[in-house]
């Protein structure tokens, strides 16, 4: 495990950690109950949104700026980061939820707390509709990421962390008025743990990795088909390569340009 | 003090000025009370949030666009600006935010004026609440804020001023719900001069400098660390270094490619 010995490493897991805390903070912050109305969602979704911008833009250059254990779970998916560092951001990702959540309970009058923007599914979504939501919800969000994290293109991209942004916005646009728009297993994690509430809480989890899964071999296998060995595929999955995975988890600026292959 | 006989840093200082009075004049403008109701704060969020964005645009280039005593005081913390060039810049941004609230005061029906948008408290917030909100409010923006800057990157980066944007609108559309989302003490500064009114004032200072002390430290020492020498930061603190105190001003459209030195 020579990833255990880079500092590097380890500031990328604790970059994560402060992205998704922030990130829980800030979002969970603005869903609670302080109107209500159909402005809310709105407004809950740019919140969101803008601030899966602002961290990804503050982190990207470090760790990749995943804040959602859903987008590493599809990089592990798609060989690009080996399960050594998965498992560490995804625990790093959880544990920021938490505290973001705690530090948000702490701040909060009492009487607006509510249930601290709990994702419930909403009246008349069941458990099959809902876990489709999510699905269809992370997929999205993880084919855009993986687009405009891909070092082989170089087209006019502008913000990668914008772009990424406002896909969360997009998400939650719709799917708040479905399941809450979980998309991101770390930010249904953290009201559920804080009110010990997880009545179908396993489809905030199992919905993304799906997603997440779909999207990353939809775009890694079908729409710009990324053609490695399923040897070198398997070495960045056990960490043997250091030089690679520490590249892939930065947005570069200045890709290769590469012709797309044609099949 | 070399700095005090270049026109370049007296042009700096009123760009300043010019920034935090229009900022103040058009955010302020928004927050007045024109409508009751849901849509306030995210109007007013948005229209901070792109006013922000806009004068970073306009001024990036020739002050480092803070338009934030905040964001100021963690360059300085950062040292990445010296001691003079800071109290200038916090003073005329002190100045050209009162001179947009008095401004904004002139052109506004009496009937409009209200509070002219003064940050308090909302019911329900003790000061050791509203005080760490502001620290987070404050600590997102400036991470955000270095992270575009820091001249290390090559990344797909977009639009700095957008990115720092939209990290204002973000803080605001959560943090208008607990403290006014000071964010910026001249813009908290502004209107309690005018309605002279200036009870809990010092959250809107106290909580901002942590954050941004907070922020730069997080930035500079742990996340992305600069290795720069302690008789070198001494060096731009004091302004002996007249190419790089300017350089680190602006934000490069040509980043050297440096490659992030591994501890």
């Amino acid at each position: 495990m020579w990833e255990f010995r880079s500092m590097s490493f380890w500031r990328a897991v604790f970059a994560e950690f402060y992205g998704t805390m922030f990130f829980v903070f800030f979002g969970l912050g603005a869903a609670l109950r302080w109107t209500t109305g159909p402005h809310n969602v709105l407004q809950v979704a740019f919140c969101f949104g803008l601030a899966a911008a602002t961290f990804i833009q503050s982190i990207g250059h470090i760790s990749g700026g995943h804040i959602n254990p859903a987008v590493t779970f599809a990089y592990l998916i798609g060989s690009q980061m080996s399960l050594f560092r998965a498992f560490f951001y995804i625990c790093a990702q959880c544990l920021g939820a938490l505290a973001g959540a705690a530090v948000l309970y702490g701040v909060t009058p009492t009487n607006m707390r509510g249930n601290l923007a709990l994702n419930t599914l909403q009246p008349g979504i069941s458990m099959g509709m809902a876990t489709t939501i999510e699905i269809f919800l992370t997929l999205q969000l993880v084919v855009c990421v993986f687009a405009v994290t891909d070092e082989r293109r170089n087209g006019r991209l502008g913000s990668a962390a914008l772009s990424i942004g406002f896909s969360v916005l997009v998400g939650h646009l719709l799917g708040m008025y479905y399941t809450g728009a979980g998309m991101n297993p770390a930010r249904s994690f953290a009201p559920a743990v804080l009110y010990r509430n997880f009545i179908n809480h396993w489809v905030y989890w199992v919905g993304p990795m799906i997603g997440a899964a779909m999207g990353a071999l939809l775009y890694d296998f079908m729409l710009f088909p990324r053609v490695r060995g399923l040897s070198e595929r398997l070495a960045v999955l056990k960490g043997n390569k250091p030089t690679e995975p520490e590249a892939q988890q930065e947005t570069r600026g200045e890709p290769i340009e590469l012709k797309t292959q044609a099949l | 003090m070399w700095e005090f006989r270049s026109m370049m840093f007296w042009r700096a200082v009123f760009a300043e000025f010019f920034g935090t009075m229009f900022f103040v004049f058009f955010g302020m403008g928004a927050a007045l009370r024109w409508t009751t109701g849901p849509y306030h704060v995210f109007h007013t969020a948005l229209c901070f949030g792109f006013a922000a964005a806009t004068l970073i645009q306009s001024i990036g280039h020739i002050s480092g666009g803070h338009i934030n005593p905040a964001v100021t005081f963690a360059y300085l913390v950062g040292s990445q600006m010296s001691v003079f060039r800071a109290f200038f810049y916090i003073c005329a941004q002190c100045l050209g935010a009162m001179a947009g609230a008095a401004a904004l005061y002139g052109v506004t029906p009496n009937n409009m004026r209200g509070t002219m948008a003064l940050n308090t408290l909302q019911p329900g917030m003790s000061l050791g609440m509203a005080t760490t909100v502001e620290v987070f409010l404050t600590m997102q923006l400036v991470v955000c804020v270095f992270a575009v800057t820091d001249e290390r990157r090559n990344g797909r980066l977009g639009s700095a001023a957008l990115s720092i944007g939209f990290s204002v609108t973000m803080g605001h559309l959560m943090g208008m719900y607990y403290t006014g989302a000071g964010m910026n003490p001249a813009r908290s500064f502004a209107p309690a001069v005018i309605t002279r009114n200036f009870i809990n004032h010092w959250v809107y200072w106290v909580g901002p400098m942590i954050g941004a002390a907070m922020g730069a430290i997080f930035y500079d020492f742990f996340l992305f660390p600069r290795m720069r020498g302690f008789s070198e930061r001494l060096a731009t603190l004091k302004g002996s270094r007249p190419p790089e105190a300017e350089n680190q001003q602006e934000t490069r459209g040509e980043p050297i490619e440096l490659k992030t030195q591994t501890l």
